[in-house]
């Protein structure tokens, strides 16, 4: 590769995290006109001097304190959208000189006239480049973060205002609650392992579920639960799929839980669990992520038929969990993706799940894979770490913020049964990088000495990018990009190809990465 | 029960910097995406999805074609290489799956579904000749699908596979550890809607339980 090559692979991917399409623009996120109306319509509603009397008066006091939240929201959202049109004009401005740069390095190359000195030459320009690109993205990287500290700020004072809510007994909608303890009659007993009937039995439940949510007043709790409710009929509809976990919340607000698996889990010789990240709601991805399932479901049975032979055989008794068993945070936007608050409260319920379904596998010889993708890689080794291993066979935790651990020890797994994947442009890599700070364990892309100069990633890591697989004839794969591919097209995919060889407990048909191919 | 760390409140704003330096790095492109949104169409639009591929035939249809043409080119390559055997694997779960089909990103399983042909295995190794003739023939049946668009990796002892695809099909033969050929296609729709009057999505399922 000649210099200017370099150049141009390392501004590719600097230019990759600027991201595509148009940034959003404040207005987006302001809705301060909106809110000061709302507040002049609640002032409207104030008892005035018609009403008169105790109640009145602190009718009158409640509706003066809901004006003045309305204001402070306004003003709140007015900066939001002012800090977030400067990120906008901050990312357009950055993507401006990237290009200007580009075409600078571009135009002095072709300048260049051929001889013995071309290639110095050359090298000069790149490395001239490769200055300039440094200072605009760490330029930028800067401006950036004293914004990202004003919205932080911001967050402080949108969770100021909402908890004053909260605490005279406000019920945000739309919002739900961190998971509590269920009443066990209100979830599924899988203790049968009879697919057929634990399948009857939560359909009953959620039809039972349907009717009773139908009778909540219209509203934003009303339509959430419904909507989680059809997502589960839309996941259902995805061939050989099963409802093996429903659980009915103490509280409508709550997220109703759910797991679907495409093949038996109870009978299967190979069963993997996926754990879904931010986003990852039973409405948000259920649907989804069953129709996932059955792809990598498909994708192992392909590897288990291409890898094995008559003499040595490949087991194709295979079953994919889609586990939406916890709430995560809705979206990047929520402070709860800020700590592990809510990782902490889902890890608990991983483990009860994968101990569950253990206890009531039929097959003594199945092996287990965890799969935990962004925020549920942070539930994943949670849940792991305390105990879950236990019923662990393999783990690959991927587009990771970090999981808690320094080593694989410390989550009761190994070198040769823990991997990582992440691929080189997903944004949470930034996130992992300061995973020690704010105590989420290593980084999950950890490079370390092996103690002879040869350089290792602390966690085994597996390809994401394009390539071959081991197995003799099987097709070259597709790579992945970004933070959302890796469970996407799990037939097309190197990073499907690799769960789909660890769901079959056979790390060693995996493609690894080393800190060089990185 | 186990403690274990919590994120130090301290360095919470420094995550949190960092969280949203990367939400706005990408330009706030992201902070609402959710990675595993379902793709499914609903109303209008789902209408005219179903409709425009009325004309392409059902699931049901696609399915028995891919079978049948598996089955003749695997009869072809048998009666073209001497001592050559197949058969449509006998394995349970390798036909559960592959009856099964794979979902659609625009439309629930119930309304369209991906067709996967039965596996065809073939009985022993093919030679570097053999393959080629083996191709030849994939080649020829794949084209009455409108399949001509070709590729091989390999081709030596160890690993051989010969790829067609085009007209919303893919041929794979391929030659690991054992012989495999399959066919997959694109989206179909269920027989029971192409049965169904256009211009309106078929009602939703009741949500019965799969018998497998």
């Amino acid at each position: 590769m000649s210099a200017i090559d370099a150049f141009f692979t390392v501004w590719a991917r600097a230019r990759r995290t600027f991201g595509a399409g148009t940034p959003a623009a404040g207005t987006q996120f302001d809705a301060g006109t909106e809110l000061r109306q709302l507040g002049v319509e609640v002032e409207s509603a104030a008892p005035h001097a018609v009403w008169s009397g105790g109640a009145a008066t602190v009718y009158g006091a409640t509706n003066t304190a809901h004006r003045e939240r309305f204001d402070r929201l306004a003003d709140l959202d007015h900066r939001l959208g002012r800090s977030v049109d400067r990120s906008a004009e901050l990312v357009g401005a950055g993507r401006q000189r990237l290009d200007a740069l580009r075409q600078w390095v571009s135009d002095a190359a072709a300048s260049v006239p051929p001889g013995k000195f071309q290639e110095a030459q050359l090298t000069q320009i790149a490395s001239a480049g490769l200055g300039r690109l440094q200072e605009i993205v760490l330029g930028t990287h800067t401006d950036l973060g004293v914004v990202a500290q004003d919205i932080v700020k911001l967050t402080t004072e949108y969770e100021s205002v909402t908890s004053d809510e909260k605490l005279s007994g406000g019920v945000e909608e739309g919002e739900e609650k961190p998971d509590e303890a269920t009443d066990a009659a209100d979830k599924t007993d899988m203790s049968s392992g009879d697919i057929n009937e634990v399948d009857h039995a939560n359909r009953d439940m959620l039809e039972d579920m349907r009717q009773e949510y139908q009778q909540l007043p219209d509203g934003q709790v009303k339509a959430d639960r419904l909507a989680d409710i059809a997502a589960i009929d839309e996941a259902l509809q995805t061939p050989g799929s099963h409802l093996i976990y429903l659980e009915k919340p103490d509280d409508p607000s709550q997220m109703i839980p759910a797991a679907t698996s495409v093949g038996d889990p109870f009978t299967a010789d190979h069963v993997s669990t996926t754990v879904p990240g931010v986003s990852g709601t039973t409405r948000g991805a259920i649907a989804g992520m069953t129709r996932e399932a059955a792809e990598l479901r498909n994708e192992a049975i392909e590897v288990a038929k291409s890898a094995g032979s008559p003499d040595n055989p490949i087991s194709t008794n295979i079953a994919t969990v889609a586990w939406v068993g916890y709430q995560p945070p809705a979206n990047l936007g929520q402070t709860s993706v800020l700590d592990d608050d809510l990782a902490q409260a889902g890890a608990p319920k991983l483990t009860s799940f994968l101990g569950d379904l253990d206890a009531a596998s039929r097959n003594p010889g199945q092996t287990t894979a965890l799969f935990g993708h962004s925020y549920g890689s942070l539930t994943s080794g949670i849940a792991l770490g305390d105990g879950a291993s236990e019923y662990v066979d393999n783990a690959v935790l991927y587009g990771s913020p970090g999981f808690q651990a320094v080593t694989p020890a410390d989550l009761g797994m190994t070198d040769d049964n823990f991997f990582v994947m992440a691929t080189s442009d997903d944004p949470i890599n930034y996130v992992a990088d300061v995973a020690p700070l704010h105590g989420w364990g290593a980084s999950p892309n950890d490079v370390i000495d092996n103690g002879d100069g040869t350089l290792r990633f602390r966690f085994e890591h597996l390809e994401t990018d394009a390539g071959n697989t081991p197995i003799p004839g099987y097709e070259s794969k597709t790579g992945a990009s970004g933070h959302s591919d890796y469970g996407r097209n799990a037939g097309e995919r190197m990073t499907g190809y690799n769960l789909a060889a660890i769901l079959l407990d056979r790390p060693d048909l995996t493609v690894r990465e080393t800190p060089l191919s990185w | 029960m186990v403690t274990r760390n919590r994120a130090r409140p301290t360095f919470k704003l420094c995550a949190g910097a960092s969280l949203v330096c990367v939400s706005v790095l990408i330009g706030g492109c992201s902070v609402s995406e959710n990675p595993y949104e379902s793709q499914t169409v609903h109303g209008d639009e789902a209408v005219e999805l179903i409709d425009s591929m009325r004309p392409e035939g059902s699931y049901e249809d696609a399915r028995r074609r891919i079978n049948e043409a598996a089955a003749t080119i695997a009869e072809r390559i048998v009666g073209a290489v001497p001592g050559q055997t197949w058969q449509f694997s006998p394995d349970p779960n390798v036909q559960q799956v592959k009856s099964d089909g794979l979902p659609c990103d625009k439309l629930t399983g119930d309304i369209a579904r991906r067709p996967l042909s039965d596996m065809v295995e073939f009985g022993r190794p093919f030679t570097s000749d053999e393959f080629a003739t083996a191709s030849d023939i994939v080649r020829d049946e794949a084209a009455e699908f409108g399949a001509d668009g070709e590729d091989s990796l390999f081709n030596e002892q160890s690993r051989r596979d010969f790829h067609v695809q085009g007209g919303g099909f893919e041929f794979d033969l391929r030659q690991g550890g054992s012989a495999i050929l399959t066919i997959t296609g694109d989206c179909f729709l269920m027989q029971s809607v192409i049965d169904s009057p256009a211009g309106q999505v078929p009602a939703d399922p009741p949500t019965e339980p799969s018998t497998r």
